[in-house]
């Protein structure tokens, strides 16, 4: 017979994933479980933060088609890494400076959200935000930046200052960590997800990319699931004698009020954290393996890729349709897609990367679609940072300003938001050394319209954004951007 | 009183001279003075084989850099060591970023938040160009994985960067690739 703490050694050892359980227990540490409260809206939505690690060079992502014009400046300033014109998809936008814009030719599916479904233009889903960066106020020109009179994000160009800071929305650095997702959380989890009675407590965080700063509040945390759902603390479901000890173990702990066994205060609380987790894990592995047939099927239909990241995006289709059960109105969803840290072989590698995502993405919202969740997901993507647009010879480097996608029902689609910038090398919006672009918008401002689609409140908004005050007032009554419907 | 003003006329005479000759063997062993005769594939100049006006201690660190009798990695250590010394200095995270070799390359020469010189114009860790170079006459390929923390990547003898010749430390100095 096991005890509990022969159980609990044991789970500290190799033989369970050390990884899993830490993710697991670190992101189940959210005590404030939310109580129950009337809250006056019975719609269910949820967020999906596809994160591109590695800094995606979205200025071959989404590319000036005119000519003479944009074009002509963007094949200039890129020379052997322009993607020919012939080769772009076109898009039917033009801005107000009369530019029109191309996708990569890999993001074939992209185009036709942002065109419209299967041709038809009531059907546009995406839309793309322009010249959007880490920011911490305004930067009206380039030499404002050179002349260092604005505040600057910290440790520009680096990539887990960026990463840290696109999750964060505070780019001048945090002493306590939290991530503008894990922040919403905190200020509607309890107000919004209304459902969760009588000490039912589920998390309204998913993370399929283990622990992200994204998701960490001040009192909410996240869930870590994997692409087969939640983690295990037993190993992968194993029939073996060590297994079914472990399990007798679990149940155990589960079964018996921990305090009974724990009189030190820190053995208590870890092991009720251990239980709680175990107990979500269970309830929430309950629906997830065992999916209705209509999204067991859609799944099958969407066209999902066989590659990565695609488990993670069917995983995300798996747990938002699963909301009622789950008893959630309110859902964060976060993926993340690496290896773009393209400083050679950039034509080649990010072709190859744009095609998967562009899969993904697709097949994600015909799954979407097909469930009659259009309407409830927005989809987003960050990255580290945009890259320069000179060629360093085989790829490109560490820069600023980027462009990123939105889509979903929600997103007004067809449109190129933002300011795109002149891709000259050298002009008016590259600060320097290789076609370091400025944004112009920031992603204060594209997560604010988000937020504001998702019920966080006017007042709210500077818990959540603290900085956003610099660059639109959430109390207006207006949009930062326009992209939500 | 009169011996005492003689003292002092021939000790400023002295300290004159000194000057003058100090003066006259900077720009004898200048960097246009000394500098090798170009050589096949070796643009980085050892800098024992030229002479650095004031040396820093990052010139310090630097010294034996390119030298072929020493291994390659030595240069990229030297180098993490002087990136490191400096961020120990510059505290201040936001201006003058440092996302590659010509951030760094400016930042050491003096463009960084404390207007200090680490390594002078002209000292032979840097190319023509400016840049940071390897011991073959290549860029080094500075990746910037977050603050403080600098990867750096010589091209190795074959010049061609993501190679299997690659000489490479990582962000804590250590050798990888």
């Amino acid at each position: 017979m096991r005890t509990r703490r022969q159980f609990l050694g044991e789970a500290s050892c190799a033989a369970i994933g050390s990884t899993s359980i830490l993710s697991t227990l670190l992101n189940l540490t959210m005590a404030n479980h939310a109580s129950a409260q009337n809250g006056p809206s019975t719609d269910r939505k949820a967020l999906v933060c596809v994160f591109l690690s590695g800094g995606c060079d979205t200025f071959n992502l989404l590319i000036p088609r005119d000519s003479p014009g944009g074009y002509d400046e963007y094949a200039a300033s890129r020379s052997g890494l322009a993607i020919p014109r012939g080769e772009l998809l076109p898009l039917d936008f033009t801005d107000g400076q009369g530019r029109s814009y191309g996708l990569h030719p890999s993001c074939t599916g992209l185009a036709e959200m942002f065109n419209g479904l299967g041709g038809d233009p009531a059907k546009k889903r995406a839309s793309l935000v322009a010249n959007v960066g880490t920011l911490i106020e305004p930067i009206p020109n380039k030499q404002a930046y050179l002349n260092g009179s604005i505040a600057l994000p910290k440790a520009l160009f680096s990539h887990r200052d960026q990463i840290e800071q696109w999750q964060t929305s505070v780019p001048q650095g945090m002493q306590v960590l939290s991530g503008w997702g894990g922040r919403a959380a905190d200020v509607i989890h309890s107000t919004l997800n209304t459902e969760q009675t009588a000490g039912y407590y589920m998390p309204m965080n998913f993370s399929l990319a283990g622990n992200s700063t994204f998701q960490i509040g001040r009192s909410e945390g996240q869930f870590v699931i994997t692409g087969g759902g939640a983690l295990s603390f037993t190993g992968a479901q194993g029939q073996s004698a060590v297994h079914a000890a472990k399990r007798d173990a679990l149940q155990g702990i589960v079964a018996t009020p921990v305090e009974d066994h724990y009189d030190n205060l820190f053995h208590r609380t870890h092991s009720r954290i251990t239980a709680n987790s175990i107990e979500r894990s269970a309830e929430f592995q309950t629906y997830f393996s065992t999916p209705s047939s209509a999204v067991t099927n859609v799944i099958a239909a969407a066209e999902f890729p066989s590659e990565w990241p695609s488990s993670q995006f069917q995983a995300a289709v798996k747990t938002i349709a699963i909301r009622e059960q789950l008893k959630l109105r309110r859902q964060t969803i976060f993926i993340e897609y690496g290896g773009w840290d393209h400083h050679s072989e950039l034509l080649t590698n990010h072709s190859r990367m744009l095609g998967r995502l562009d899969a993904c993405l697709l097949a994600f919202q015909r799954a979407l679609d097909a469930l009659g969740l259009t309407d409830d997901v927005i989809t987003f993507t960050c990255s580290d940072f945009g890259r320069t647009l000179r060629s360093n010879g085989q790829g490109t480097d560490h820069a600023w300003s980027g462009n990123q996608i939105v889509m979903g029902g929600p997103v007004a689609g067809g449109q190129v938001l933002g300011s795109y910038p002149s891709l000259v090398i050298d002009g008016d919006d590259d600060i320097g050394r290789g076609g370091r672009i400025y944004p112009k918008t920031s992603a204060d401002e594209f997560f604010c319209e988000m937020l504001q689609w998702f019920g966080v409140t006017p007042s709210d908004m500077d818990t959540v954004l603290p900085n956003i005050g610099n660059f639109f007032d959430p109390s207006g009554g207006g949009k930062p951007l326009g992209f939500t419907v | 009183m009169k011996s005492r003003r003689l003292l002092i006329r021939a000790a400023a005479t002295l300290v004159a001279l000194a000057a003058i000759g100090l003066w006259l063997r900077c720009h004898r062993d200048g960097p246009e003075a000394g500098a090798k005769p170009p050589q096949e594939r070796s643009p980085v100049r050892s800098t024992t084989a030229a002479a650095v006006p004031a040396p820093t201690a990052a010139i310090r660190l630097l010294e034996g850099y390119g030298d072929p009798s020493t291994p390659p990695l030595d240069d990229l250590r030297k180098l993490h060591r002087v990136a490191s010394g400096y961020y120990s200095v510059v505290k201040d995270a936001s201006r003058f970023p440092i996302g590659g070799n010509e951030d760094l390359a400016a930042a050491l020469r003096g463009e960084n938040p404390n207007r200090e010189t680490f390594v002078p114009a002209g000292h032979p860790l840097f190319l023509d160009d400016g840049r940071i170079g390897d011991r073959w006459g290549n860029p080094m390929i500075v990746h910037p994985i977050g603050w403080k923390q600098l990867e750096f990547r010589s091209a190795g003898p074959d010049r061609k960067p993501f190679t299997e010749d690659d000489v490479v430390v990582d962000a804590k100095g250590n050798p990888a690739g």
